[in-house]
């Protein structure tokens, strides 16, 4: 198996079995690929590619003390548990797993003293993420986040891919054939960098048909050909400072943002920097955007096994302090029926950006005179959306009821969302706080 | 109708009027079965429950013609309905229930509609409710919705008091697809892109900015939790269309790249020296000097190496052997022009 760079000359070469930004589907139904008669799923490659990192570290240095994994904080409940199963496959022993904007603040903390409202803008190879934290020295608390997950440094490349391809085209009056011109995602990822530092460069394609084609591209050309990207990303940050709130009297002000922080590779290119800049008024801090995480996971983990005396005194003092409060990462909710019969509703139980540990209950009754059962689910949205259509159903059962029921009779419907991320939701014949009834208890872990 | 039929429709349609969470239908009978109904009474029991037809039918006809769609969704829902009465009920609604249907199906009055809605007034409450929902369903069977229609939901939903929130979420519920879709499979550009996301071009910037940034979340969201791979692709597409009318909104409309292609009645001959055979397999520059050529011969034959170790068809393996003799066969050229 060849991971990293290596692996990525081989992308798009028709080559079969390479594989690349499986991160984006990890925990999607359906989704996965034949390989040697064999079905493999984007959880599948993940163990693959955590057991490779794990091996390469362990022949340098030896095994590790502990494993953190971090995740971004807009993952959806079954690609956070679809990672843990990629880590159990992997026969890793995670000791924790820690939201990407918290890692990369982390990392920053330790670069200034934290004092306020901050800005984690993660603009990754796959998925772009935006966090809204406030942090005193290393006490964090997230206030929001948003994401987009169809956006990330792949679709930077695409849209060069483009630009690229047009010029061949104006040049040729030919489709571009990046095989036909022996020109590789390498080549792309190559040119973006270049533009990341430099106002222009060129590609020189060698086509069967048409020899040697040299493409000039300028800085000003590739930051029109993905201005709509950013946008899209620009967009997620002004959503960030609504903190979920529809009274724009409540939405954090761009001028309360102390500071920008800046993780993901694709933060290097300028067009990110100067839309922070413009957004927010002030230059966004850029340190080592492809390391922030790792290294602020790192700290992490190293706080976290602290006790164990694993730190030196001086590294003790680093990651003092360090208190994280998350919040819950989507708004989870049940399907009910409209009072006028019409349709289906989605009702939203626990909010996003409620604290984390969080409960609720609430009481719905049943439709008609001796209903022997309920229909029972338990839905995820990233807005709080009240078209069924639009959730995603995570759970869905049935609760037994007992004869002579009338209508209107008492449900009582239980959601929690406990510290490391796991749900744990009831669905209760007889009113709230009321003992005895027969109940229905769900595991949102796979496989259950 | 005498009163007494009245009170017999709401006992065998009946329901509780709460926050339930079981899935919509007609609901089921609460009392026992009650058929000692009269062959009128039951005629004026399957005129009551047919209204939502007629009030579907009417707006089926909003168009000018009666779609097989439409009238599918129409049958569905009589036999829902039916379905619903009880047991020994059935067979004597049925016949009753068609016939009422066929006549509406020849056309509906105002008169006739105006009756239908009144009935609905005399049935328990959540039929209103089901028949504006028919009445949507019906009116976007086909895909399409016309200002004529959208006027016969109207109508219907002031003689039926529907509240201006119920309609709004019908509205939005079912013809926010439709519009989603016209505007998502075709190149269409202008005001349509405002007003699909029901934004007025006349509004202020700040305005328009704010509704922007609400849509994008929408559907930002949305195209996280539909599975449906197509409507997927909407939301992705009314993402770009959100993002590219925000950026023509801060910095002014792009110009739209003209397309310049090359004559096609002579190759286009690349600058420089042409490359050989073994320079367009291997993909070297013949631009290059001597150096660089065998600085960028090392770099390609790792890449050739790499992909004969895996496990690839023959054809592709035997690319690889070519280039790798090609490499060879250059890399004695170029030396001997350093």
């Amino acid at each position: 198996m060849i991971v990293g760079t290596e692996a990525k000359k081989f992308l798009g070469t028709g080559i079969p079995n390479v594989f690349a930004e499986f991160k984006r589907v990890i925990g999607e139904p359906g989704k996965s690929w034949q390989v040697g008669g064999k079905e493999i799923t984007p959880a599948d490659l993940s163990a693959l590619l955590l057991k490779k990192v794990v091996q390469d570290y362990a022949a340098q240095f030896g095994q590790p003390d502990s494993i953190v994994i971090s995740w971004p904080a807009n993952f959806r409940n079954e690609q956070r548990e679809a990672t843990k199963a990629a880590a159990a496959k992997a026969g890793l022993k995670v000791e924790y797993y820690i939201e990407e904007p918290v890692a990369a603040a982390l990392f920053y903390s330790t670069q200034n003293s934290l004092n306020g409202k901050y800005l984690v803008y993660d603009f990754g190879g796959g998925t772009f993420d935006v966090t809204l934290l406030e942090a005193h020295g290393k006490e964090i608390t997230i206030l929001y986040h948003e994401g987009v997950q169809q956006l990330g440094g792949k679709d930077l490349d695409d849209a060069l891919n483009k630009l690229i391809g047009d010029k061949f085209t104006t040049k040729t009056g030919d489709v571009f054939d990046p095989v036909d011109c022996n020109f590789t995602k390498l080549d792309t990822e190559s040119a973006k960098h270049t533009l990341s530092t430099r106002d222009k460069t060129a590609v020189r394609l060698v086509s069967a048909k048409h020899g040697m084609v040299a493409i000039e591209l300028t800085r000003e050309e590739f930051e029109s050909a993905i201005s709509s990207l950013i946008s899209q990303a620009e967009m997620a940050c002004e959503n960030v400072l609504k903190c979920g709130q529809t009274d724009p009297s409540k939405y954090v002000k761009k001028s309360e943002v102390v500071e920008v922080f800046m993780a993901g590779g694709t933060s290097r290119v300028p067009a990110t920097q100067k839309s922070m800049e413009r957004l927010f008024g002030k230059p966004p801090k850029v340190i080592e955007p492809d390391a922030a995480i790792a290294l602020g996971a790192s700290v992490y983990s190293a706080f976290k096994t602290s006790a164990g005396g694993v730190l030196n005194p001086l590294q003790q003092q680093a990651v003092n302090d360090v208190e994280v409060d998350l919040i819950a990462p989507h708004f989870f909710g049940t399907s009910v029926l409209e009072d006028d019969h019409s349709s289906m509703y989605n009702d939203t139980i626990i909010r996003k950006g409620n604290k984390l540990p969080c409960k609720e209950s609430r009481q719905y009754g049943i439709v008609r005179d001796n209903q022997d059962n309920v229909n029972c689910d338990v839905t995820q949205s990233a807005i709080e959306e009240r078209n069924t259509e639009y959730v995603t159903k995570i759970w869905e059962g049935n609760l037994p009821l007992p004869a002579g029921l009338s209508a209107g009779h008492p449900i009582c419907v239980t959601f929690a969302y406990d510290i490391n991320g796991t749900m744990n939701v009831s669905f209760k014949e007889g009113e709230c706080g009321a003992r005895g009834g027969k109940e229905v208890t769900v595991d949102l872990r796979p496989g259950h | 109708m005498v009163m007494g039929v009245f009170n017999l429709l709401k006992k065998i349609f009946s329901s509780g009027n709460t926050r339930p969470t079981t899935p919509p239908g007609p609901p089921t009978v609460s009392p026992p079965p009650r058929s000692s109904a009269s062959r009128d009474e039951f005629r004026e029991i399957a005129r009551a429950v047919s209204s939502g037809l007629t009030v579907g039918v009417y707006c089926a006809l909003g168009d000018g013609h009666l779609d097989s769609r439409e009238l599918k969704l129409i049958q569905e829902m009589k036999d829902n309905l039916i379905d619903a009465a009880p047991a020994d009920s059935r067979a004597r609604l049925r016949p009753l229930m068609d016939q009422e249907l066929e006549i509406s199906i020849r056309g509906v009055s105002e008169d006739r509609l105006h009756q239908a809605c009144q009935l609905h007034s005399h049935l328990p409450d959540h039929f209103k409710g089901m028949t504006m929902q028919l009445a949507f369903k019906v009116v976007t069977a086909d895909g399409r919705v016309d200002d004529r229609e959208m006027a016969c939901l109207r109508k219907v939903a002031d003689l039926l008091s529907i509240s201006d929130e119920t309609f709004r979420r019908l509205e939005s519920q079912h013809l926010e697809p439709i519009r989603i879709k016209e505007l998502t499979s075709s190149d269409n550009g202008g005001d349509n892109r405002w007003k699909a996301l029901d934004i007025d071009p006349s509004w202020p910037k700040e305005r328009k900015l704010a509704k922007l940034n609400d849509e994008f979340q929408k559907y930002n969201a949305r195209m996280s939790n539909v599975s449906d791979q197509q409507k997927r692709m909407e939301c992705k597409r009314m993402l770009e269309i959100i993002a590219e009318l925000r950026d023509e909104l801060q910095h002014g409309p792009k110009p739209k790249p003209v397309p310049k292609p090359a004559p096609r009645t002579t190759e286009p001959k690349p600058k420089g020296p042409p490359a050989s055979r073994d320079e367009v397999l291997v993909g070297i520059d013949p631009c290059l000097s001597p150096s660089e050529k065998l600085k960028l011969l090392d770099k390609e034959e790792a890449r050739w190496k790499a992909r004969q170790e895996l496990q690839i068809a023959p054809a592709a393996k035997a690319k690889c052997d070519a280039a790798l003799t090609a490499i060879g066969r250059l890399r004695n050229l170029y030396r001997t022009q350093l």
